[in-house]
């Protein structure tokens, strides 16, 4: 009997080590999949959240012809606030672990993010893998309204778009809630974050007959990166810019690059393989900012009609490559130095890194330091393996 | 002698004996009338208890007695009834050597005239009668204060059949029988050694079952064995009809699901077991034979995977393990994932799971229930029912209860898929014991699921555990050999070494020198004398 007791008693210190108690039934649940966050006037916020209608977006047999994915939207002082009153509307728990993408709008960026970096950063739902993406020119709102075709939930069509964009896309890159988050605390270097740009009206495109012609009119497409300075939203890259930034940061991987050679014609190439590393020099009280970049690259289509056999026109094409490379990176560098005054790459973290003592004169306004440093050094060096299945060009071999 | 009424008779069974015992531990007379009377009154004149009068050669009355249906009538009539009333013994008397015809007439008969295997002489009542009812022919002649008790015995029996319980691909077919003489030479033919030593006992105060225990001198440990004698002796029960009364009253643990005996049907697993240093004991009447000290992993052992090669038994173990897993957690851990943990599945599984329950009226933790109380009802209901009803239980059950519930909207199709892949799961366990206990188990896990999600469901996991490490049989860990863990016994757990490799028997069960396998590793080798064939 004691024995009993004793067990009794052990077993029920079980209990107050029960976390949060949340038990939900699936068919209680609304699953957000998009989060959409846009400023309206008199500093509130319009918060939006596109939700599945599971019945409709894994329909077996049939569809009944709803929208697969509902859209609430609510007013609120706070975010919390407004998703509080989402709850007017919605007839489920809404629940948020499965959010695919959050989506701010142009104007709320320009204003500043951190509050809604709070929020989702403090709820307990939200996890941290999501990509982040900046309407631009637009509010997040409607970025959300437009349907799409093949993934019927369009937060997953925007967040493949994006994976699969980046992968093989070099102007394209996502940004993951985590990695925004640290590159807003990091003293040494300012957040990127990719833009979105609706294409049609919003309105249409959030029809079920947007999708009933083989080219939807009413799309999103990804855009070139926007620039943050801390928590806010400074200026936009173009998609020239945002690929010299993707190569130099050594992101650039399966990405393709056109490269002209001595007769004028375009050589496509692929890169397989890219590493990059920045560098900083102290030079009595003068700092100098290098970057080394070594990129591997695969021969794709050739125009050009010269013989793609020999060393010579291979290390020709690597210098000229090189030179191309140069150019773009360049022109990105002195974009963000001079002209957004925003250190994207990280050179202050490199400095921190390897002269933590002179960072510490530097760390309060480093983006300003960063615009006066003399341009960056680049050292590149391009490799080029493979030419692919055939060698020269057709029409030449054909002729010999 | 005393009489009595046939209703005394029964009334001092069911009583505590005493006035029976004392007047069974009689003496047997000299007068026959008086024996036979005895007998006659003891069984309280059953029909099935045959007399049959002789009159012996030299005019001495003799009475012989069988118990109907137990003895082999033409044995009885050959070697029992010819021998002692044909003519030509008549002659043969006469014909006898001096020295055989100065021996007492008993001694005669029970050395040259009774024909039978065995004939043994008993003085006392109780003990005549117990022959008796165990198929023995029992010749009284009168004046003669003893009784032969001839061994004409055959049992109504059946034959040896395949297994129907533990089924295997490759190994032998055959099964014990209810007949435990049968099965006692069922091993005897498996291990052709002295050292196989085979004890009789008795249990049930009524049905005074035959029990053996079969041990190996020389490889079970002697504090073991006598262990088991202890724990036989203890039993006092009236009865003993299956071999599962004495595993009731023999196990450690009363409370606990799992099982700390192992019990089989097939002789070569009984044979492997004693070879390892196990104790088995066998139930005249079943074909059920429990085995002592039992280990947990040896539930999830089946004979196949010893006869099979080492690598696709171990693959099997592993696969198995899985199923084990399955069968406890199955619905439980569905149950935690849909209601408490809905971020750690997958988006598009969580939007599938979510349109698969619009409209499911039940929380799924009730749905889980539901679905397992039927599927365990269908599964009895399959056991039990008479054979010609198969094939409607199986159309209603998969049908009505399968596609219809699910087109009706009260269960979803996920949920059944968990639900027959657990059915499926629990019959990979090839002891039914083991199996039951974890099916049970399940129900008190989907209840901590349910309310706790998987923090309830780790808790009664950790809770499982401590209870199984808690547990010993015969004073052997359950667990072991893998808590208390031993290398050398690791070789045959979750996975299976092969032959050459498994060296020693069992740490824990067997008695030092344990050496059971010298054989080297076998490697390719190279034709002896290639030549040599062509001279």
């Amino acid at each position: 009997m004691f024995r009993l007791i004793k067990m009794a008693l052990a077993l029920s210190l079980l209990i107050p080590l029960v976390g949060c108690w949340g038990r939900l039934e699936l068919s209680d649940m609304a699953i957000t999949m998009g989060l959409g966050i846009d400023l309206a006037d008199g500093d509130k916020y319009i918060v939006s959240i596109q939700v599945v209608d599971a019945g409709e977006a894994s329909a077996q047999k049939g569809s009944l012809g709803r929208s697969p994915v509902v859209l609430y939207s609510a007013k609120g002082k706070t975010i919390a606030e407004a998703m509080q009153r989402m709850t007017t509307s919605s007839p489920r728990t809404i629940f948020n672990s499965h959010l695919r993408v959050l989506i701010i709008g142009e104007k709320l960026a320009r204003h500043g993010i951190s509050e809604v970096l709070d929020f989702i950063s403090r709820d307990r739902q939200f996890r941290t893998d999501f990509p982040v993406v900046i309407a631009k020119n637009d509010k997040a709102g409607n970025a959300l309204k437009i349907l799409t075709p093949i993934e019927s939930i369009p937060a997953i069509q925007l967040m493949r778009a994006l994976e699969y964009s980046e992968k093989h896309w070099a102007p394209t890159i996502a940004i993951h809630f985590d990695e925004l988050i640290q590159g807003l605390i990091a003293k040494g270097r300012q957040p990127v974050v990719t833009g979105v740009v609706m294409i049609g009206s919003s309105e249409e495109g959030s029809r079920r007959s947007n999708l009933q012609t083989t080219s939807p009119k009413n799309r999103l497409r990804f855009t070139g990166l926007s620039v943050f300075h801390r928590d806010r939203l400074i200026g936009w890259l173009t998609e020239e810019e945002s690929r010299g930034f993707n190569i130099a940061m050594g992101k650039a991987y399966k990405g393709t690059g056109n490269v002209e050679c001595s007769d004028g014609n375009e050589v496509s190439l692929e890169v397989q393989e890219s590493k990059s590393k920045l560098k900083s020099k102290l030079k009595g009280d003068n700092l100098v900012l290098g970057l080394d970049l070594k990129i591997e690259a695969n021969v794709e289509e050739v125009a050009c009609k010269l013989p793609m056999t020999k060393d010579e026109t291979i290390s020709d094409l690597e210098k000229r490559t090189e030179d191309t490379l140069k150019e773009i990176i360049n022109k990105t560098l002195n974009r963000v130095q001079h002209d957004l005054k925003a250190d994207i790459f990280g050179f202050g973290d490199e400095v921190h890194r390897k002269y933590p003592k002179y960072w510490k004169k530097l760390s309060n306004d480093w983006d300003t330091h960063f615009a006066e440093l003399p341009p960056v050094e680049l050292n590149i060096k391009v490799k080029i393996r493979l030419l692919g299945t055939v060698t020269n060009v057709l029409e030449s071999e054909g002729s010999e | 002698m005393q009489v009595r009424g046939e209703s005394e008779i029964m009334t001092s069974l069911s009583h505590q004996d005493q006035q029976r015992s004392f007047s069974l531990q009689d003496l047997l007379v000299t007068h026959l009338d008086a024996n036979v009377h005895a007998i006659r009154t003891a069984t309280g004149g059953s029909c099935d208890i045959v007399y049959r009068d002789l009159k012996l050669v030299n005019g001495i009355r003799a009475v012989v007695v069988v118990t109907d249906g137990l003895v082999d009538m033409q044995q009885l009539q050959q070697f029992v009834i010819d021998s002692l009333t044909l003519d030509h013994t008549f002659e043969s008397l006469n014909d006898l050597p001096f020295e055989m015809k100065e021996m007492p007439f008993p001694e005669l008969l029970r050395q040259s005239i009774l024909k039978a295997g065995s004939v043994e002489e008993h003085s006392r009542l109780d003990q005549t009668l117990d022959a008796l009812i165990s198929g023995l022919a029992i010749l009284f002649v009168d004046g003669f204060d003893r009784a032969f008790a001839i061994d004409v015995k055959h049992y109504p029996d059946r034959s040896i059949t395949p297994s129907e319980a533990e089924t295997v691909v490759r190994g032998p077919r055959d099964s014990f029988t209810e007949n435990i003489r049968t099965n006692t030479a069922l091993v005897r033919r498996r291990i052709k050694h002295p050292d196989l030593r085979i004890e009789g006992h008795r249990a049930g105060r009524v049905t005074m079952t035959n029990l053996s225990i079969l041990y190996i001198k020389g490889i079970a440990r002697h504090s073991i064995v006598d262990e088991v004698r202890s724990r036989l002796r203890r039993i006092d029960i009236d009865a003993v009809l299956e071999s599962g009364y004495i595993e009731a009253m023999i196990q450690d643990n009363a409370r606990s699901t799992f099982p700390t005996v192992y019990h089989t049907e097939r002789p070569d697993v009984i044979a492997a077991e004693l070879l390892e240093g196990k104790i088995a004991i066998m139930v005249d009447g079943t074909p059920i034979v429990l085995v002592v000290p039992a280990l947990f992993v040896s539930f999830f052992h089946s004979p196949e995977d010893y006869y099979q090669r080492a690598d696709v038994a171990s693959f099997i173990r592993l696969l198995r393990s899985i199923g084990v897993f399955f069968t406890l957690l199955g619905p439980s851990f569905y149950i935690a994932l849909t209601t408490f943990h809905q971020e750690m599945l997958p988006t598009q599984l969580i939007v599938r799971l979510i349109s698969q329950r619009e409209g499911i009226p039940f929380p799924a933790f009730i749905e889980a229930m539901l679905m397992e109380i039927t599927f365990d009802i269908l599964r009895e209901a399959g056991v039990r029912m008479p054979k010609m009803f198969g094939p409607t239980v199986s159309f209603v059950g998969t049908l009505i209860i399968g596609q219809s519930a699910v087109e009706a909207g009260i269960v979803s199709p996920a949920m059944l898929i968990v639900v027959a892949f657990t059915a499926i799961s629990s019959l990979v366990i090839p002891e039914t014991s083991m199996s039951m206990s974890l099916r049970l188990l399940r129900y008190p896990l989907m209840v901590l699921s349910g309310t706790f999600g998987l923090y309830g469901m780790m808790a009664g996991i950790i809770l499982l555990t401590l209870h199984l490490c808690s547990l010993r049989s015969f004073g052997v860990p359950y667990m072991s050999p893998l808590a208390p863990f031993t290398e050398e016994d690791a070789g045959d757990t979750l996975i299976r070494l092969p032959h050459w490799a498994a060296k020693k028997r069992p740490h824990q069960l067997s008695v030092e020198p344990n050496t059971r396998n010298r054989t080297p590793k076998p490697h390719p080798e190279p034709q002896a004398n290639p030549n040599e064939d062509h001279k």
